[in-house]
């Protein structure tokens, strides 16, 4: 398997387009399913590490599986919306190229290091600072107990996010719990109860998940049926 | 009025301004038809390229500014610094706003797929993008590259820069080849 050197990607498209030129691919779809895995192994990475950007990182986490399982399941129905969602990323992974190419190109102007000056930049430039006249002692205490106030708002932000995306092994130890106790279970009652659909696509994952690790077998009767989630023994 | 005197006048208003001066206010100050200071300043901008002080232009905004060409001595002379280099990130961003322009953040991060809020404060900050309200929506803000991001990279002309279509027509679906030419930069 290929090793990921641990570079610091910017995003999202950033690794995919990486991992994609590593192996000297064309942006195809089939392409795009190939990197799934080192795609997933590189988040996965980054949930133990950097938290921050793997919201991002978890759409196109999430396009991806939808583009892989196509590739096994060709007749897996989705919904037109997600079939439209899942291909746009070989669009959206090309418009992305060629504005990389622009910054490159950007680079090279910064890196031959001719800069223009006016004459009056100093001036413009320096930030004063004058406190309004109707400043006080208690207009500013006010002012800071304000801030505090808010600055707390924003610290919650981030621990909300983190919340919802650590649900995939919550998610995964559910599954697998739900299994211990029945023999089987059918995946429409598992969505069924889905509070929105980031939780339907963290419930899919899990499964992919589980299923890859070959600790479930899925099951389908015919086409469009009901898909039967049993444990593997 | 005489295309020359036009010009002269042009020139020395820019001197004593010192900072941004728009079109608009060069019309109303010597009460002459704005095209004919677009004319005048086009002029201005194809026939600079050698001189010591030339005229930066974009956004009907005009500025007086040192060739780039002469950054060393200016350097040397002045206790002038170059202005530090961008990261990565904030050059996909220029880039992005450059060739879009006027672009809103969410346009831009639907280009990158992350998060450009930092990237284009940064940007703002350092001056090398300013933004407005869309026309159509008051709410939205919408970002262009500045004066301050000709003189930054040493842009005497903004029609210097290649076309987007020109730059790119080698990125296509297909990976590029290992040798593939890469745009030449105005001297």
């Amino acid at each position: 398997m290929m090793q990921i050197k641990v570079q610091q990607f910017e995003g999202p498209l950033a690794l995919l387009l990486e991992l994609i030129e590593q192996q000297k691919l064309d942006i195809t779809a089939v392409s795009i399913a190939h990197v799934t895995e080192q795609f997933l192994d590189y988040v996965k990475n980054l949930q133990e590490k950097n938290p921050v950007n793997l919201a991002d990182f978890l759409i196109i986490a999430a396009k991806l599986l939808v583009i892989k399982s196509r590739s096994l399941l060709p007749d897996l129905d989705l919904g037109i919306e997600e079939d439209e969602a899942a291909f746009d990323l070989t669009e959206q992974l090309l418009i992305y190229k060629k504005y990389k190419e622009a910054s490159k190109y950007l680079k090279r102007l910064d890196g031959r290091r001719k800069q223009s000056w006016s004459k009056e930049p100093e001036i413009e430039n320096i930030v004063s600072f004058t406190p309004d006249p109707d400043v006080t002692i208690s207009t500013l205490h006010k002012t800071l107990q304000t801030l505090s106030v808010e600055l707390k708002e924003i610290q919650k932000l981030p621990q909300q996010m983190m919340k919802r995306v650590m649900s995939i092994s919550e998610k995964i130890e559910q599954i697998q719990k739900i299994l211990t106790e029945k023999v089987e279970m059918k995946l429409s009652s598992l969505i069924h109860g889905a509070k929105d659909k980031t939780e339907v696509i963290v419930t899919f994952l899990a499964l992919l998940e589980l299923i890859k690790q070959r600790i479930l077998i899925v099951d389908q009767t015919e086409m469009f049926a009901d898909i039967i989630i049993k444990k593997n023994t | 009025m005489d295309t020359q005197k036009l010009k002269s006048q042009i020139l020395s208003i820019l001197f004593v301004a010192g900072k941004p001066v728009t079109i608009k206010e060069l019309s109303t100050a010597l009460e002459i038809d704005i095209n004919e200071i677009k004319q005048a300043v086009t002029e201005i901008v194809s026939n600079q390229t050698d001189l010591g002080i030339i005229m930066l232009a974009h956004n009907d905004k005009l500025q007086l500014a040192t060739n780039p060409d002469n950054s060393p001595v200016v350097k040397k002379f002045t206790s002038l610094e170059l202005r530090e280099k961008l990261t990565d990130a904030a050059l996909e961003v220029l880039a992005i706003v450059l060739y879009k322009q006027p672009v809103s953040r969410a346009e831009i991060e639907n280009i990158r797929g992350v998060n450009s809020q930092y990237t284009l404060r940064h940007l703002l900050i350092r001056g090398l993008v300013e933004r407005e309200p869309s026309s159509t929506d008051r709410r939205t803000m919408l970002y262009k590259t500045t004066l301050e991001f000709m003189q930054y990279l040493g842009i005497k002309d903004m029609k210097e820069l290649p076309d987007f279509e020109e730059l790119t027509k080698n990125i296509q679906l297909t990976t590029p080849s290992v040798d593939s030419a890469e745009t030449p930069l105005a001297v």
